[in-house]
């Protein structure tokens, strides 16, 4: 069945057809609060109240990108979730090293046929990625991880953001150079790979 | 900034970089690029950060997220609950409020839908009656003796005082009491309405 039938069955009520639009999305929505959160449990959270809000306002959806409605439940969502940790701030329960990073836990990292080598070097970019990610704000972090990240275009990711063309560009364009800044630092945990060197360019 | 680059020319390298500039700012953009080596310098890097987000593993999903059967029930559940609550106080509230304004616009006198209300058409002769009756009460003509002044005045005062307790013990007169109780039983229904539906909109975003 298309998706835009499986939309239109589960308008109706059928909860079949809702559930196969979930198992098409779900990787990509956890993925995103996942990088907007930088924490499992609160983006396992959110992504199931994104599922459960979206079927509930399933008849408020006028067509378009059901991906970029959708996208735009959990973008949303995510910001709620950080504001609210800025009002309450908690500390985390995972372990952390000695500059208050959490200790990545590799087992979700793990993808069967890569050797010991390269699922370090896939752990150490992680962390140095999402550690930059952590420092950027709310909507400029959104607007990287849509682009760079989740690989969608401008248009999707303003309709996604509800922001005009231009402000994403604005923002991605800032997120970047930020997230370049902040990834040098990281130069020596990178495999050469992964370096940003000019020299690797050349 | 990158590479000491105007935060325009950043926005130039970073929508280039992904093929969304005009053509014609393309073209601009590409002889700069050729005459600029910070300019190229700047381009390379960031095509490099770009590319090494591109690489950010993704996470594998813990679990299923789709919906069961009980939790879309609980859903319609709540959703109904949701609106038989607080809704539809703030919408009965709402409902009286709007007739007890225009129950106020009634015994005031003005035209409610083209209808003037009886009050409106009695009021200019009770008023003449009034002043007449107010005349005779208060001011003494200079021919009247004091002694038919005061009895004048006595009576009209014992005449008061059995209007006044026909008034207190007649029947319901909702003129009356919409004149003295609108206002502030408007303000309470207003309050009662808007903060039930306040609170109906809170229990729906944390159900």
């Amino acid at each position: 069945m298309e998706e835009e039938q499986l939309i239109q069955a589960a308008q109706q009520g059928d909860l079949d057809a809702f559930n196969r639009l979930v198992t098409s999305y779900q990787g990509l929505v956890f993925n995103l609060a996942y990088r907007l959160l930088s924490d499992d449990s609160a983006a396992e959270d959110i992504t199931q109240e994104a599922f459960i809000s979206a079927y509930k306002n399933l008849r408020s959806y006028r067509g378009g990108s059901f991906k970029a409605w959708l996208l735009r439940i959990v973008t949303n969502g995510s910001y709620d979730e950080l504001r609210r940790r800025q009002r309450r701030p908690q500390t985390p329960l995972e372990p952390e090293t000695q500059d208050g990073d959490e200790v990545p836990d590799p087992a979700w990292l793990a993808d069967p046929g890569e050797s010991p080598q390269e699922l370090a070097e896939r752990v150490e970019l992680n962390a140095a990625i999402q550690r930059c990610l952590d420092q950027l704000e709310a909507e400029f972090r959104a607007a990287v991880v849509l682009v760079d990240v989740q690989g969608m275009d401008y248009a999707e990711a303003a309709q996604v953001m509800r922001r005009p063309l231009g402000t994403v560009k604005s923002r991605l364009a800032r997120a970047r150079s930020r997230l370049q800044l902040c990834l040098q630092g990281f130069v020596e945990l990178l495999p050469d790979r992964f370096r940003l060197s000019t020299e690797g360019t050349q | 900034m990158s590479n000491g680059l105007s935060t325009r020319d950043l926005e130039w390298v970073s929508a280039y970089l992904d093929n969304a500039l005009p053509s014609q700012e393309r073209a601009a953009f590409e002889q700069r690029l050729e005459a600029e080596p910070d300019l190229s310098d700047a381009l390379k890097q960031l095509e490099r950060t770009r590319a090494l987000l591109r690489r950010a593993p993704q996470r594998r999903v813990p679990r299923s997220f789709a919906l069961r059967a009980d939790m879309v029930a609980a859903l319609r559940k709540t959703a109904a609950g949701g609106w038989n609550s607080w809704n539809l106080v703030s919408a009965a509230a709402t409902l009286v409020l709007v007739l007890v304004f225009a129950g106020e616009i009634w015994a005031s006198g003005m035209p409610l839908f083209g209808v003037a209300a009886p009050a409106a058409e009695e009021a200019p002769q009770a008023m003449m009656a009034q002043e007449s009756a107010e005349d005779l009460t208060v001011t003494p003509t200079p021919t009247d003796s004091a002694t038919e002044g005061a009895g004048e005045i006595e009576l009209h005062a014992e005449q008061d005082q059995g209007d006044r307790n026909t008034k207190e013990a007649g029947p319901f007169d909702l003129r009356l009491f919409l004149a003295d109780y609108a206002r502030p039983l408007e303000f309470s229904l207003a309050i009662l309405a808007i903060g039930a539906g306040l609170f109906a909109w809170w229990r729906r975003r944390n159900p």
